[in-house]
């Protein structure tokens, strides 16, 4: 057995289903990170939208930032871990505020199980302040 | 020759010169470990944008019921200004004068109360929510705000005591120093100009995880136009800031501020012609005023609830002063000497709630307040006739002061463009005093004031807001008022104001505009009449007036019509008039030193690489001279003085910026007067202080960002 063979076998042992052989070695060939190994179910595409769907009902603005009006971006990169919770959590690009910056990453965490997706994620996270009318 | 000298000699100046270069390193540490990054993380799928929006705790100022103005620290960069006052004295409804040409001598007050009497003390100042007009005179020393270390200016004009209780008659400026940002920043800036002014700054900031550190420190000298008015002060301030957990803060903020400066004097028309206009006053030798202070801050942010905010400000501060001041011969007093040192100690805190939830279905805020504040003051002073040789009053008076006040504010969206505000707030304020050593020498000056508010605020279209509002504003007589070098009034009662006020704001992208027209009712304000007849001739005395009606017009904007042009203007009408006295002669008198007109223009070019040409003009209508409450005089003559000047803002890698500016003040040299009045103790005679001619400055800043 190659080594990519065995690469792809390993990452195999993580899906969640079983998967077709003609798809292995179609996925095996790619060798970068962020692959998505699971080709059964919804597509990548719709399980990144519920992802992002369950982070943003996970997410809340902070109210001390709220009232000392801090708005920022934020990005947080996580991976989904193999109970399907994310794992790794860090902010790969600070909003400048750090309470900004904890309730992103909090969010990520509270969003729970999520669909698998393999490999490294990312997800912008905007805190915007509406004028008080 | 005097040269900008970042000392280290005083224990104090040498740890602050310690903790700052600390601050460098600290800085440089934390680049040098950034620079061992670890190798690239792998590129990561994005899942989308996420957001979360909420309402903005703070009003846009279109739905604030007042002429307010917010100053950003971008403004007050590009503006040239190098001192609070100058940059104040651009806003409409804002009067600022200066008697010594330096910072010490600045006066500034809103909407008619700089009247040459009771100076400052109308307008309350507050920086970082704390108070600092002075507890023995309620005037700020605005020499020891640095516009270097203020991050925002919200200038308020009009009565605000039914929130801010004592001194907001006039208005309130409220100044908020710069603190922390992401990661560090480190700006420096150096300046140079005529009269031998040096002056450097430093700030240092950083901000890792929950934790954020600033220390600022100043330091400047400069001979100043007239002779004998050398100015040399140096300013510390340092804040420690951090989260606990994501819903409190916690902050503590130290400063320690020394200045010395030297008095000229006014001089007469004849002294003018004879010496010139930057002599000294003949005999002013000594003049003096040296003044050195401390504060610590607390800040403690709670928001038990995503709906309430708690906050409270505890502090302290301390100050002592040491001053000369020589009045020349007059009617019945040879030349004499006042000797002044004076020491205070204050300690207060402020606490503020504000709690959001719907009331009868509509979107509400009811915000709470309570400050407490307790000062002792302790003035030593002599007068002594120079000419006799003999000393006058030789006194010492050991004062106690303390005010606490609790308010109520509610502010209810009868529909989302109708804002509709209430408030009432009670002060009680106790002023006690004593001279030791004569029997009999006390006074205790009780009172208790009610303060209203209200106020209709409506969006008539997106950008356009009008106001209606009412309020109520006062302050309690100070201790040099009731007990000071002019003797002994423990009769004077609270100054106090009522105000109609109705407004106009637009707010766009390219355009800004308010209207303002407020007619304000003060009774017993607070004068000084040097003109009441004693048993031995004019006694000079701090009187309260029945009624003086304040009505005015403040009309403002700025347009930027195309991207490289931006232009502002502002007019101001100030109809300050003496409406009944049942004691004095001055009905229908019109207050001193604040114009009827007067007005700002100005216009910048925003050119290629961040090259800026700016003009700035400043319009002051003739006025009657300080002390002329009868209108007797010949009004000072109206000017107008120009600046212009030159920057260049170089952004370098993003993270480094410089800015070189050069700015040429008063360009065609005119000869003014901002303040002259009749001397005190010389009826028919008249002193004045006259303004800096052409004179020019240099500033080269550098701002680094990690």
């Amino acid at each position: 057995m190659s080594a990519k063979a065995a690469f792809a076998i390993a990452c195999l042992g993580l899906a969640a289903g079983p998967a077709p052989a003609q798809d292995v070695g179609a996925v095996a060939e790619v060798h970068a990170p962020g692959i998505d190994l699971a080709p059964t179910g919804p597509s990548v595409e719709s399980r990144l939208a519920e992802i992002r769907r369950r982070i943003e009902a996970a997410l809340e603005y902070p109210p001390l930032a709220r009232w000392q009006d801090q708005e920022g971006d934020a990005l947080v990169r996580f991976e989904i871990g193999a109970d399907g919770r994310a794992r790794n959590v860090r902010i790969s690009r600070s909003s400048g505020e750090p309470l900004l910056d904890a309730a992103a990453a909090r969010a990520v965490v509270a969003a729970g199980v999520l669909p698998r997706v393999y490999g490294p994620l990312e997800v912008p996270v905007s805190f915007e302040l509406a004028t008080r009318r | 020759m005097r040269a900008l000298r970042f000392r280290c000699e005083g224990s104090a100046e040498r740890a602050s010169c310690n903790l700052a270069l600390g601050c460098v390193l600290l800085m440089i540490g934390v680049d040098l470990a950034r620079a061992d990054d670890p190798a690239p993380a792998p590129p990561a799928r994005s899942v989308g944008q996420v957001t979360a929006t909420a309402t903005r705790a703070e009003r846009d100022v279109l739905d604030v019921a007042g002429n307010v103005t917010v100053l950003d620290r971008e403004t007050i960069e590009r503006s040239g200004a190098t001192t609070l006052p100058e940059l104040l004295s651009r806003e409409p409804g804002i009067m600022v004068t200066n008697t010594t040409t330096s910072p010490e001598g600045y006066t500034v007050e809103a909407r008619g109360f700089d009247d040459g009497g009771g100076n400052g003390s109308s307008t309350l100042v507050l920086v970082d929510g704390r108070r600092i007009n002075e507890a023995e005179s309620s005037t700020p020393d605005w020499s020891w705000l640095r516009l270097d270390d203020v991050e925002r200016i919200e200038i308020v004009r009009g009565p605000a005591s039914a929130v801010w209780g004592d001194n907001a008659v006039g208005g309130v400026i409220n100044i908020i120093t710069r603190k922390g940002a992401q990661g560090t920043q480190l700006n420096a800036i150096g300046r140079v100009g005529s009269w031998d002014t040096w002056h450097g700054s430093s700030f240092v900031a950083a901000r890792e995880g929950p934790i954020e550190v600033s220390f600022y420190a100043d330091a400047g000298t400069t001979d100043d136009y007239r002779h004998r008015s050398a100015f040399d002060d140096h300013h510390y301030e340092g804040s420690l800031r951090g989260l606990l957990g994501e819903r409190a803060r916690v902050g503590l903020t130290a400063g320690y501020a020394s200045d010395h400066g030297d008095r000229p004097g006014a001089l007469s028309m004849q002294q003018i012609d004879l010496l010139g206009r930057r002599a000294a006053a003949p005999g002013t030798e000594g003049d003096e005023q040296q003044r050195r202070r401390w504060h610590v801050d607390g800040l403690a942010e709670w928001t038990p609830r995503e709906d309430l905010h708690l906050e409270i400000v505890p502090f302290i501060a301390e100050r002592r002063d040491h001053a000369v001041l020589t009045i020349p011969a007059g009617d019945f007093l040879g030349r004499s000497r006042s000797t002044d040192d004076r020491h205070i100690r204050s300690v207060g805190i402020n606490a503020q709630a504000r709690f959001e939830r719907p009331l009868f279905g509509l979107a509400s805020r009811l915000s709470a307040g309570s400050d407490w504040l307790y000062e002792e003051i302790s003035v030593d002073s002599e007068f002594r006739d120079l000419d006799a040789g003999v000393t006058l009053f030789d006194g010492s008076t050991r004062s106690q002061r303390r005010t606490v006040g609790g308010y109520l504010q509610e502010e209810l969206n009868l529909t989302p463009d109708l804002l509709l505000t209430a408030g009432l707030r009670y002060d009680d304020g106790q002023l006690h005093g004593r001279d030791p050593a004569i029997p009999g020498a006390s006074f205790d000056n009780d009172d208790a004031i009610w303060s209203p508010k209200a106020s209709l605020t409506y969006r008539v279209i997106e950008p356009v807001a009008v106001y209606a509002a009412y309020s109520h504003g006062f302050r309690f007589p100070n201790i040099d008022e009731a007990f000071g070098l002019f003797g002994f009034f423990p009769a004077l009662a609270t100054e106090t104001s009522n105000a109609y006020e109705l407004g106009a704001k637009l707010r766009t992208s390219c355009a800004s505009a308010n209207l303002a027209l407020y007619w304000m009712d003060v009774e017993d304000q607070i004068l000084f009449d040097h003109e009441i007849d004693g048993a031995f001739g004019p006694s000079p005395m701090n009187v309260n007036i029945d009624r003086v009606r304040h009505r005015g017009l403040e009309l403002g904007f700025q347009l930027d019509p195309l991207s490289w042009l931006e232009i502002h203007a502002n007019y101001t009408l100030d109809d300050n008039q003496i409406q009944h006295d049942s004691i004095t002669d001055l009905d229908g008198k019109r207050l001193p030193i604040t114009p009827l007109h007067r007005g700002n223009a100005g216009v910048r070019f925003k050119l290629p690489y961040r090259v800026e040409l700016a003009a700035e003009t400043r319009v002051i209508g003739s006025r009657f001279r300080a002390n002329d409450l009868r209108n007797e005089f010949e009004k000072l003559p109206a000017f107008a003085v120009y600046d212009t000047g030159v920057s260049w803002r170089p952004l370098i890698g993003g993270r480094l910026e410089l800015g070189f500016q050069f700015w040429v003040r008063n360009l065609f040299d005119r000869k003014y007067t901002e303040v002259g009045g009749e001397r005190t103790f010389s009826r028919g005679e008249f002193g004045f202080y006259p303004s800096p001619t052409r004179s020019f400055e240099g500033s080269v800043g550098i701002t680094v960002r990690r």
